[in-house]
């Protein structure tokens, strides 16, 4: 067999599924041919490595491709459940808010500015076509009972962050309910409950009380990390305000060597930080978890204000 | 997936323009991440349609909690899968179903490119499979590796991306996509290497992002 024929067949065979295998295998005359080329030739078997392994990367590429319709549907699905964003969001948030909607799975409650929901919000009829989720309609399909499961959760939600959202509703009575300010701070607050409740079902969710350093005056705390899933939530309460130019963020301390994690957000009187964070499961006993005072550009030395023992 | 070129918005400055309202970066940080997600979550579960909800929910996670990305702390494209592998495993976990050990690439941030860059490098030839190559599954895992076997799709013609779609996406063979297609499996054959000459040297040209070395003869 010559190159030119050996390297066809290697080429064919990269293109059928386990078809490098099947050639490498030598059990039909074909694949023994080839075999037999290979074995007295460096180039060839040099390039079969190149093409499996291009061959292979293609295959994976194109194989995990999503489907190009899939763009439209998931960016009309954000927008009808997204929370309201933009300078004309405020107003709808604070409606929708209120009224306590929760569509879609990890969504929060209202739509975008420009969402059918933002719509109705400003007076204008929904569309009578409305994006829908695939997760929804699975769920339709199931006919799981999840409302029993809801209301559980909705109970779990209230104990568990009802003196924030009772102070927060006590503040943003107070404001303006158009600002951006408060909107943000709606986002805040749900994202917190949320991930409160998705990682206390977690089954190693770990749950670390924060104390206060002897800076950190009547500051008090809560750390909720799983491992396995890596989401963590950090809420504070009672700090200090923070002056022009500082922010409170937290960090994770191993060995002696501090990783900040992010910027612990204002939402009424407390103060959160939720969401993923890598290599969390790696952590190792005894590494500490702590909440910082420092300046917004990083420059300074922080004051730890809480602290706690994963 | 598109490919990010010189002069494109960083992801952070995207997902600000994003956390301020704008819908054309939501689209904008969808090509730059959706491949990515879609294949941690296919990976993880084989579920077409179970990815494809990984990938709705993942979005709208980042849409609803922009504020909450920090780019000091991970690459937006880590955030992502980190969400997307979660919201995978919560899925798995509500069916019962166990999920596999799947490495979640990428959490070296600035590495992530560089990973599958070095993965498809042609002069660390397989003996025996004894090889440090993690796989394909890692290499497919880079941005730039992505984009180059899109940007191959999409520039050649027609007939011969047909039969890599049908080989690579739903495995058929050469004698299934000649029946299903009514060509010769001779033309078929012809077409496939042509497209697989292609992607070679997509994913193997000196010149390009993801470049592994000099231009191979007969390619």
């Amino acid at each position: 067999m010559e190159h030119d024929e050996a390297l066809e067949r290697i080429e064919i065979a990269a293109a059928e599924p386990g078809g490098l295998e099947r050639l490498m295998a030598g059990d039909t005359a074909d694949a023994a041919a080839v075999a037999g080329h290979l074995a007295g030739c460096a180039a060839c078997t040099a390039e079969m490595a190149r093409i499996r392994r291009s061959a292979s990367v293609a295959r994976e590429v194109i194989r995990t491709q999503p489907d190009p319709a899939l763009r439209e549907r998931t960016l009309a699905f954000v927008r009808q459940a997204g929370v309201a964003r933009g300078p004309a969001a405020a107003g709808a948030t604070a409606g929708a808010a209120a009224a306590g909607a929760a569509p879609g799975a990890g969504s929060s409650v209202v739509a975008p500015a420009s969402g059918p929901r933002a719509g109705a919000a400003r007076g204008e009829p929904a569309p009578t076509a409305a994006p829908v989720s695939l997760a929804d309609e699975r769920r339709r399909r199931e006919g799981r009972g999840l409302r029993a499961a809801v209301a559980v959760l909705a109970a779990a939600l209230v104990f568990a962050v009802g003196a924030g959202v009772a102070a927060y509703r006590s503040l943003s009575s107070e404001l303006n309910a158009t600002t951006t300010e408060q909107a943000q701070q709606i986002d805040v607050l749900e994202a917190t409950t949320r991930a409160t409740l998705a990682i206390s079902a977690a089954p190693d969710a770990v749950r670390v009380p924060l104390t206060a350093t002897p800076g950190g005056g009547d500051a008090v705390g809560t750390l909720l990390f799983s491992p396995s899933s890596g989401e963590l939530v950090a809420v504070a309460s009672d700090l200090e305000p923070e002056q022009a130019g500082q922010e409170y963020g937290c960090w994770i301390e191993v060995d002696g060597t501090r990783t900040r994690i992010g910027k612990m957000y204002w939402a009424g009187d407390l103060w959160a930080w939720a969401g993923p964070v890598p290599g969390l499961a790696d952590v190792p006993d005894g590494a500490l978890f702590g909440v910082s005072l420092g300046s917004v550009d990083g420059g300074g030395e922080s004051t730890p204000v809480l602290t706690g023992e994963l | 997936m598109a490919e990010r070129r010189a002069g494109d918005p960083e992801d952070a400055v995207l997902v600000r323009a994003l956390a301020a309202g704008s819908e054309d970066a939501l689209a904008a940080l969808y090509d730059r991440h959706a491949d990515g997600i879609h294949a941690v979550a296919l990976r993880l579960t084989s579920d077409r349609q179970l990815a494809e909800e990984v990938v709705q929910e993942t979005f709208l996670a980042l849409w609803n909690r922009a504020e909450l990305y920090d780019p000091a702390v991970a690459s937006l494209a880590t955030w992502l899968r980190t969400i997307a592998r979660n919201r995978t495993v919560d899925r798995l976990r509500a069916a019962g179903r166990r999920p596999p050990l799947v490495p979640l690439p990428g959490l070296g941030d600035e590495g992530e490119a560089d990973a599958g860059f070095e993965r498809l490098r042609p002069d660390a030839v397989v003996l025996g499979g004894a090889s440090a190559d993690p796989g394909p599954e890692a290499a497919a895992e880079s941005a730039e590796v992505r984009a180059a076997v899109a940007a191959a799709l999409a520039t050649m013609p027609d007939v011969e991306r047909t039969v890599i779609i049908l080989a690579y996406r739903e495995g058929l063979t050469q004698s299934e996509i000649a029946e299903r297609l009514h060509w010769p499996l001779g033309t078929v054959k012809t077409r496939t290497r042509r497209a697989l000459a292609h992607l070679r040297h997509a994913l193997e040209a000196d010149d390009e992002p993801v470049g592994t070395g000099g231009p191979r003869d007969g390619w």
